[in-house]
This record gives C-alpha cells, structure tokens and sequence, in this order.
C-alpha cells in the first residue's frame, strides 16, 4: 500500500494543494483556494475532535504510575511511559487527571466499559430499557439520553451560520448492536451518530461523491442535478406519509426530511463552488485503503488495523486542513478495545489475544484456551506497552498532521482542541480518571499544563469545552455551571 | 379523597367496617383476585386467614403508623407507593424486606404479602391496579430492516439477477424494540441517506442493463409508464396512486434516454417513503381495522421477511374480514419457501444466536450450527405438527456434516432430509431440545469458554421472560476477573463468594451451570481442561494472588458438573423452584412451564407487533388460550397471533 504522507513540513493551504495537483490540475484549483483562502481569513476558526481508545491508561494491571500522575505542573510524562512521546509536544497539550465520571456507575448493568464509554462523552446517565440481548445486562441500558460534546459543538456552530459540507465526521468501529446506544458514543436528541467504518468509504464521500465538480464550471452538474431530483421526489413521498401519522411518529420523518435537505444543499452548494477540494487525482491515488478489499478475517485477526486507522487519521487531518468539516470524532474500539494488535510484536503472534484480555493478563493459546498463569504477567506487560505506545504515536503522527499547516502564525493544530479519552481508570472504574486535551482551540484553551482535580465530575472538562467553543451551555447532569477557569483563555 | 376517608374511619375506631363496608380491590391478576377472595371469607383466628388490615396492623403499624404515613421517631420516611406499579410489586417487596429484619414473619404466612399489600393500596392509599380497558397497541412507522430491504429489491425485480451485497455492506442492522430488531426506533442521519443513494444508484444501473428482461418494451413515454405502474406498486406493497404515478413519471423523464430513465425511476422508487417505511396510518382516537395493503405487509414481514407477493396484495382487502380466508393464506404463506426467512428471523433473534462470538473457530461450521437449530424449529412449526415440548426436548436433528460432528452423531446413508440437511436423531442422554444445541451453547459462549452467567441471564430472559434484577450499584469488576478465567463451578463459587455479587449472580449462575456439560462449541462433554484457582493458604485461608491482585490459576483437567438450582426470582411465583440435574432437565422444566409457554407467546408477539405488549394484554391473554387449547402447537401460535385484534388493528392515538 501506499504510505499516505502527504504533509511533511509546514504548509499555507495554497501550497498544501500543490501537492496535490503536481501534475498542474491548476484549473481544478480554482473553486477550490479561493474557499481556502476565505477560510484562512475565518480567523475565528476552530476544530474540535476526539479520540476513544478504550482502556487507554491500562486500567487494570497498575500502570498508572508510568502515567506520571502526581502533583499538577508541565504536562509530561515520565521515561518509560507509553506516552512518552506526547513529551515533544509539551507545549501544545494539557493533561488533565482526576476527574470522575459520575454519570457511569449510576446507571446500572452494562459492564464498566461499556457504562464508561456511553457516558464519557455526554456526562449524562444512561436509561435502562428492557431489549434482550446474549449479553448480561447489554439489552437493557440503551444510553444517549444527553447530547454528546462533539455534536453540540457542530450544532452551535451551524446555528451561528457556518455552514460546512459536512456538519462532522465520525470513524471508528462499533457494535454493529441492535441497541442505539451502542452504535456510537456521539448522540444528538438521542440518535446516534453514523460511523464511518470504511475510509476508502469515508474518502469517497469527501472527494469523490462531492467534489468532483471542480471543473464543472460552477453549475451543478447533470448527476448531482438527478441526485437532488430524486431527494425532491423522496421528500414529497415522505411528506403524504407524514398526514397519515401521529404528531410523535412525525419526529421521526423529520429527521429523514431534514437529512434530505442537507444532502441536497451540500450538493448544491459544492457544485456552486462554495465548497470543493476540486479534482485532486493525488488525493484519489493516495492509497486509502478499502476495508472491503480486507478479508474479514484478517480484519478481525488486527492485521490491518494500523493501515485502517492511519487512512482514518490522513483522512480527519484533510478534512481539517481543507476544511470540509470543523468537527470529528474517531472511536478507535467499542467500548471493550477487543483489537487484536498482530501487527504489533511477535508476542501478539506468539499469544495471541484483544487488547482487553492483555490488560486482565489473559491471553488465548494457539488451542484456543485462556491462560493467565503467573509468569504470563511480563508477556501482557509488553503488549499492552507496546499497544498504548502504538496509539500514542497515532495520535501524535495526527497533532503532527494538524501542526504542519499553518495560517500565519498558527495552524490547524493551535485551531483546534483535540481530546484523548477512555472509558475506566487504572482501577477498572469511573475514579481519577485522565483526559488529553491537544492544541489550544484558537487561542481559548490552555496548553502545557497538568492539573489534578480530586473527585469532581469530568462534567468540568467538558463545559469547560463547551465554553472553549463559545457553546455557553453545561453538558450532561453532573455540577452544573462548573468549569475549570484556569483552562479557558 | 378515598385515603383521607380510611384515615378519618381509622381515627374514630371503625376499621373493622372500613374492610367490610369497601369492595374487593380490582386486579387485572387472577393470583390476586384469589388471594382477595380467600382473605375476605377468612372468619377464624388462625394467622393464615386473618385479614390484609389485621396483618397490617400487627406487622407493619409499629413502624409506618396505622395511616401508613409513618411513626416520624421511628421511620418518618412513611410508605412509598410510586414505587410500585400494582399490588404485585409491592406484595415481591414486602415478602422479601419485610417486616424488617424479620422477612420471614410474613414470608411463612400464606398469601401474608399479597393480602397486606392489598389492604396497603386500595384500603390506605385507594390505588387500583392498573386494567387493560384497551386492547389494541399502536404501531409506529418504522423503516424496514437491511435484510427486508434487499429482500424488498429481489423481490421487486424478481425477474432479473440483481445483487443487493451493497445493501449488507452499506447499511447498519436493524436497531432493536421490544426485544426484536425492527427499526422501529430508526431515524435517517444524512450520512445513512448518502448510503441508501449510493445503494439506489448501484442496483438502478444493474436495473437499467437488464430493463429487456423486465419489459417487453425498451423505448417511449408509454413503455417507461409501464414500468413505473407494473414495479413500483411491488416496492410500495400497493396499488399507485395516480398522483405517485405522475411524479414518478416526471422524475423519471430527467433522465438522459429510456435506459436512464428506467435507472433514475428506480433510484426514485428505492429512496421513496413508501418503499423504505412500513406504515400503519394512526388510527385517531378509537382503534380501526388494518387496510388490506396494511395487513398484507404486516403478515408478510412477519412470516417471510419480505414485502408480499401479488397473491396476497390481490385478496388484501378480503383478508381483513374474513378470517377463514386468512387461515387458509397464511396457511399458503407458511407452506411457502420465504416462510423459512421468517421462522429463522424469530427463532434467530429469539435464542440470541450468533455466529460472531467465535467460540466455533470455523465460520462455516459456526453458520451451519445456526442454520441447524433453525431448521430444527422449521421442521417442528412446518414440518410436523411440532409443540412446544418438542422444541425443549426433541431429540431430532436437521444436521450437515460438520454439525453431525459436533453433536456426535453419525448420518446413516439412508437419512431422510430436511430443506438441505439430512434428519437424525440425537443421544437423549445427552441432548434435548433447541437449548442443548451448538446454535445456543456457542452464542452464550467464547472462544475457549463457556460462559454460565450469560446462558442463565438468556434462559432467564428468554424462555422465562424473568427481569433480571440489576443492583443500584453494581461492583466493581476486579472481583468479577478474579472469577473470570475460571471455568464451571470454579467460576460461579468464585464468583459468589461475595453476597453482594451472589445476591444477582446464583438466579443466573446456578441456571448457566447445567450447561456445563457441552464445550463452547457445543460439544458435549463428562471432562475437560480448565483453570482453577491454586489451593488457599493453610494458615490464612487466603487464595494466593499476583501482584496485580489477580488470583494464580493452574490448569487442571475436571469434571463436569452440571447440577444447578432454579432459585425463584419471583418470590410470588415459585413453580419453577428447585434443583436441576442438568441442562435436559432444565428443557423438561420449560417444556412444562406455563411461564415458559406464556413467554414464548410473548416473544412471538411482540416479533410479529415490533411492541411491548402493555396495551395488547386482553390479545396476548386469548392467544394464550388459544395456544394452550391447541397442546401448545407452534404453528396453531401464528394462526392465533395472526386472527388476534391486536395483529389486525392499529390501536388509537394514546396507545403507546
């Protein structure tokens, strides 16, 4: 495959798109950096993203210490730690530790992960619903009953009129579960968020699907014209069935409807010119990979998972930098990370075993029975070493991606705030628990500090987010108003 | 007003006329309408028959005040009573907690729960148990499952090859209500809108290349009209109506030459409101029948997992009056192949089978498990005149090869088949029914483990329809792992070594450890390897841990210990209660357990409904009848559901 590396010292936008079209596509630029050009002007811009890796300090084989919590001060890390790398990017995030997630433990069932992942990023209480499900409790906590931080960030800025092709993005993997509240952790009105397992998929959808007019002269072309016909007809259908039904039932439709009139403006709007990254065949050739051209079996065995999330990331970091989205989120596992890291080191290939099964110090033999005698102990210790250490180096390789833009004197990294979270704490529950916050939100969020806050609800990181965002509301049900003053510039 | 009334009588010493003088509180439950009229005819001094207000008064007042408004320096919280929905909840509260710390004083009296309970709601606080004045649920539009709607397109363009991977590939399963996948809780995101476009445009364009198989024309306005008026009524499961017909013949003639035209109609059919919802139109403010349109599809979701064909959209209407007439098509519609899409739809979701737990290392072998069991329960609803006792305890099987090899049974050469599989039968000293299958056992199970407390929590929920009850709190998994790792009874000993953890884990845990005697995979067997924890120390007692503090294990070969224990989860209803041998005793207990049959007819219902069934209860209760007059037949079932008010009305607007 090829390796997708398309930003390797800092770039304006204009010279980011020569590198995209080297072979002189100069005309597909057109409708395309005047936008940029608009944007870099937008000197209020700012980016919001999350990444969820669960189990991401290692929550229960004790390796918190290597975490380097302790009193507050520069956000580092000690040697030896899997995060160790964040330690180049002292100045450009905070590590903020201790906080709990009291939305988890009230709800009940679900299984800490699962209770964790569903609240951490709505701060709000889970519903029990009864459903039936092979998994103990699964069936009855449906979750989403708050808004999630990335959705109403994306929300509040479409009320203030930016407009962007798409409102957010979300990637990941997920329980393709029959219950909503597992389908993913971003929520708006209680409806999850679509995640976009495929990045060839996701690829398309930001330069095939919609930016493929760049050369088509500013009218929308004859597909896209078809394309918003037939949403036309779609809506009309939908709208006699709407007379046939109940007040509530018509929530429902209207959610369809209002899917048809994005869709259909971001049809017209591209095909206008008021958005597009043009033609750019460097993009098409980058090499994204096809989850679909993966054997399923390979994909389950992890053989593929690190090509998968670096298309993710090279994916989220144009979408950035061309600014077709200003908010994403990236759920790297389910909850559980069940990831089979094979990729990773010989012992994967030697015990093989998910992640989760690492961090309880079990792994399965080639005969498929589970072992956690004592001596296994050092084997899951460089696993889940060397797995923390892998996603450190994604998430860094992504700030990187971010930093090397630049708008002046900042870059797409200083515009934005890029939050690393997990489900459980070191001791498999809700308790001092830690957050990453990467770059500075324009300006409004402080950088290069480590602050510890004993027993309060992560609910004050997350408003004081919001309010990094010019959001002024509270999310979720814990200390309502409270904030971290110190945080916001 | 009533309760200010008791609390006045009460006052001025006339309680005894208080019970005499009320009616007997009504009860939608016979156990409590039982219960009332053997309290109120009780005249003798014996504990047994004294009256709800004399236990009351003896057991409870000391504390909660003879008004239930409490003693304030004794309990000044006083009763509660929106805690409980009805007379039952109250009565499972009180046999359990109370008098406090003295459970059993009411416990070992008969009927003491309910007969104070009773006297608590109606007497003190005049709360009737909720009654069912309606029976007729609301069903909601919903968008029909991926499977349904790549179902929807082959069978729309049945008469073409047309690939509909695009349809797995691209959209999510169906999202879950009542229990079953349906959608009804589906709503579109932009992001799923994109996908259904992008599915529209992939099977418009196999549509367009092979429009000279579909059409014995291939050019002109008349041609593609026809089109429109002979595959969109298929896709909308009813006739056009002139205006439908008009707007897609518009649509269509944006297109760029007939071909295009027959693509960019059928992108408009499958993006339409009419193909992607099943609706049922609300019915205002008192119930009305279904449509003929309506039913049609409602039956044919339901036993093919499809839209319906033209035989049954042509005598639609007929259907809704005429249930004779009904009988006899669904009786055709069960004879029918698709029926086969519609048993496995339930049975699947049902037992919770999956093929995705990896606890059969092949994927095939895994499928083919599935595909057994399924076949097995097709075999006793359309094969036989198969009951529910044949489903716990038959010992037939509809196996394949490698499914014969996991069930240890060899196939005569001779053996008669079933769909594509051949029929043996099974060792009854080993197996039972469906629940001592591959299917269920690697479903509940992982690679390498079986899983005791996720099997007990499926037979809870499942085949007994019992709540599972889930703590305010529940502990922290470090003990659970401790457990985790260990196998059979290991594992439950370990895992209930602490009451707070047993207090939940034995009503799952002793249910789950019958299965003990089949592998993960479903294999039956009298030993095997698994670990266990090293022996405690002599002097402390302690198990020795690690220094994460996770117990040391060793592997050890054992054997399999299946004998488990019904614990009763509800203390009102105790029939169940009781030790288990194994998991075939467990089937011979759901094979004769009327909650069972009651909760297969619940499962069966709210499949065929996508509902809870708390506005269908007077449907549920006739078709319970129904099913147990027939010997509890699996096929006289879905002619019960489908001749029921609740399968054939959509119920009014404040049916929720």
């Amino acid at each position: 495959m090829k390796t997708v590396n398309i930003i390797r010292r800092n770039w304006t936008r204009r010279n980011l798109l020569s590198t995209f079209t080297r072979s002189g596509a100069a005309a597909a630029l057109a409708p395309f950096i005047p936008v940029l050009e608009a944007g870099a002007a937008d000197k209020d811009r700012q980016y919001f993203f999350w990444w969820y890796t669960g189990q991401y300090d290692n929550s229960v084989r004790g390796y918190y210490h290597s975490l380097g919590l302790g009193d507050n001060g520069t956000a580092s890390f000690p040697a030896g730690s899997p995060f160790v790398q964040l330690n180049d990017w002292t100045d450009k995030f905070s590590l903020i530790q201790g906080l709990n997630n009291k939305a988890a433990p009230q709800s009940g069932g679900g299984g800490p992960h699962r209770r964790g992942a569903m609240t951490g990023i709505t701060g709000t209480n889970l519903v029990n619903k009864k459903g039936g499900d092979p998994d103990l409790f699964k069936g009855k906590t449906l979750g989403g009953t708050g808004d999630s931080l990335d959705q109403m960030i994306a929300r509040d800025f479409e009320a203030r009129g930016i407009q962007m092709p798409f409102r957010s993005l979300h990637v990941g993997w997920h329980f393709n579960s029959k219950h909503l509240g597992e389908r993913s952790f971003s929520y708006w009105k209680k409806q999850p968020q679509t995640i976009e397992q495929n990045p060839k998929a996701l690829f398309n959808r930001l330069f095939k699907a919609v930016g493929a007019g760049g050369d088509s002269g500013g009218g929308i072309s004859a597909d896209d014209a078809l394309r918003v016909s037939i949403l036309d007809y779609a809506r009309d259908s939908l709208k006699r069935i709407n007379n046939k039904i109940s007040a509530d039932d018509r929530v429902k439709m209207d959610a369809h409807l209002t899917s048809i009139e994005e869709l259909e403006k971001r049809l017209t709007d591209i095909q206008n010119g008021a958005f597009s990254c043009g033609e750019i065949t460097e993009l098409q050739n980058m090499g994204v990979i096809d989850r679909n051209d993966v054997a399923a079996g390979l994909v389950q065995a992890g053989m593929k998972l690190d090509a998968l999330t670096e298309s993710f990331f090279d994916l989220l970091a144009i979408a950035f930098n061309c600014d077709l989205t200003r908010v994403a989120t990236f759920q790297f596992s389910r909850g559980t990370d069940d990831h089979v890291y094979s990729f990773l080191s010989e012992d994967v290939r030697k015990f093989p075993g998910d992640f989760h099964g690492y961090t309880h110090n079990v792994y399965g033999t080639q005969s498929g029975n589970i072992q956690n005698s004592p001596g296994d102990a050092k084997v899951t210790d460089r696993i889940v070493t060397a797995a923390v250490k892998w996603r450190t180096e994604q998430f860094t390789r992504f700030m990187k991606k971010l930093n090397d833009v630049s708008d002046g004197d900042t870059s797409t990294l200083d515009k934005s705030a890029l939050l690393w979270w997990g489900d459980v704490s070191e001791a498999h529950d809700f308790d001092k628990m830690r957050w990453i916050v990467a770059g500075s939100a324009n300006g409004r969020f402080k950088n290069g500090v480590r602050t510890t806050h004993g027993n309060r609800s992560h609910n004050i990181l997350l408003n004081t987010l919001t309010r990094a965002f010019g959001v002024d509301k509270d999310i979720g049900t814990y200390e309502k108003g409270a904030k971290i003053d110190s945080y916001l510039l | 007003m009533k309760r200010l009334l008791v609390i006045a009588l009460f006052s001025i010493g006339l309680s005894a006329c208080v019970s005499e003088s009320m009616d007997p509180p009504p009860s939608s439950s016979s156990s409590s309408s039982s219960s009332s009229s053997s309290s109120s005819s009780s005249s003798s001094g014996q504990a047994a028959q004294k009256t709800g207000q004399e236990l009351y008064v003896e057991k409870c007042s000391r504390c909660h005040g003879i008004d239930g408004l409490a003693v304030a320096e004794k309990w000044p919280k006083g009763l509660h009573m929106s805690n409980y929905e009805n007379t039952k909840d109250l009565a499972r509260y009180v046999i359990t907690t109370m008098p406090y710390l003295k459970a059993e004083d009411c416990a070992l009296e008969n009927d003491c729960a309910q007969r104070v309970s009773e006297y608590i709601r109606f007497q003190l606080f005049g709360l009737f148990d909720p009654v069912a004045t309606k029976d007729i649920g609301r069903a909601k539009p919903r968008a029909l499952t991926r499977e349904q709607y790549a179902n929807l397109i082959q069978d729309t363009f049945s008469d073409v090859d047309i690939d509909t991977s695009a349809v797995i590939d691209l959209l999510d399963g169906a999202l879950s209500t009542a229990g079953f996948a349906n959608n009804v809780d589906f709503k579109f995101s932009t992001t799923q809108l994109e996908r259904y476009m992008e599915i529209a445009e992939k099977i418009s364009a196999q549509v367009g290349t092979q429009i000279d198989q579909l059409m014995n024309c291939n050019n002109g306005d008349a041609c593609l009209e026809n089109f429109i008026a002979t595959y969109a009524p298929r896709a909308f499961r009813r006739d056009l109506t002139n205006e439908e017909l008009t707007e897609l013949v518009n649509l269509a003639k944006q297109g760029q030459g007939f071909q295009q035209r027959i693509e960019v109609a059928t992108r408009g059919m499958l993006v339409s409101a009419p193909a992607l919802y099943e609706v049922v139109a609300d019915a205002g403010a008192t119930e009305r029948k279904l449509s003929g349109p309506e039913l049609a599809s409602r039956l044919s979701f339901m036993l093919w997992n499809t839209i319906p064909d033209q035989a049954l959209l042509d005598k639609a209407d007929m259907l809704v009056d005429d249930k004779a007439m009904l009988r006899t098509e669904v009786e055709r519609m069960l004879n029918d192949e698709r029926a086969k899409a519609g048993l496995d739809n339930f049975v699947r979701q049902w037992l919770h089978f999956s093929a995705d737990t990896a606890a059969i290392s092949s994927l095939e072998t895994a499928a083919e498990a599935l595909y057994s069991s399924s076949r097995f329960f097709d075999y006793l609803v359309r094969g036989t005149d198969g009951t529910l006792s044949d489903l716990f305890t038959d010992t037939t099987a509809i196996v394949t090869p490698s499914v014969a090899a996991l069930l240890e049974v060899s196939i005569p050469n001779n053996a008669d088949t079933y769909d594509t599989a051949s029929i043996v039968a099974l060792n009854g000293a080993e197996r039972a029914g469906i629940l001592t299958r591959p299917a269920f056992i690697s479903s509940h199970s992982l690679p390498g483990r079986t899983r005791p407390t996720i099997v007990g929590a499926a037979i809870r929920e499942q085949i007994f329809c019992q709540e599972i009850p889930i703590p305010d709190s529940v502990q922290d998994d470090v003990d659970f792992m401790a457990a985790d790792g260990l196998s059979g009874r290991d594992f439950i000993d370990a895992h209930n070594s602490s009451k707070a953890c047993a207090d939940c884990h034995i009503y799952l845990d002793e249910v789950g450890i019958t299965f003990d005697s089949y592998g993960p995979d479903g294999v039956h067997r009298t030993t095997y390897n698994g670990p266990v924890r090293l022996d405690p120390d002599p002097d402390t007692g302690e198990y020795p841990r690690d220094e994460s503090g996770a117990y040391l294990t060793m592997i050890v070969e054992k054997a399999a210990e299946p004998a488990g224990h019904f614990y009763p989860l509800d203390p009102l209803n105790v029939d169940l209660a009781g030790p288990l041998a194994d998991a075939l005793d467990l089937s011979r207990v759901a094979a004769d357990s009327s909650l069972a049959s009651t909760c297969y007819v619940e499962n069966w219902l709210r499949f065929a409904l996508g509902r809870d069934l708390q506005n269908d209860q007077i449907s549920l209760d006739q078709i319970n009848q129904k099913f147990v007059a027939s010997g509890k037949n699996l096929k006289e079932l879905i002619f019960a559901i489908v001749e029921s008010d609740a399968f054939l009305m959509q119920g009014p607007m404040a049916a929720n």
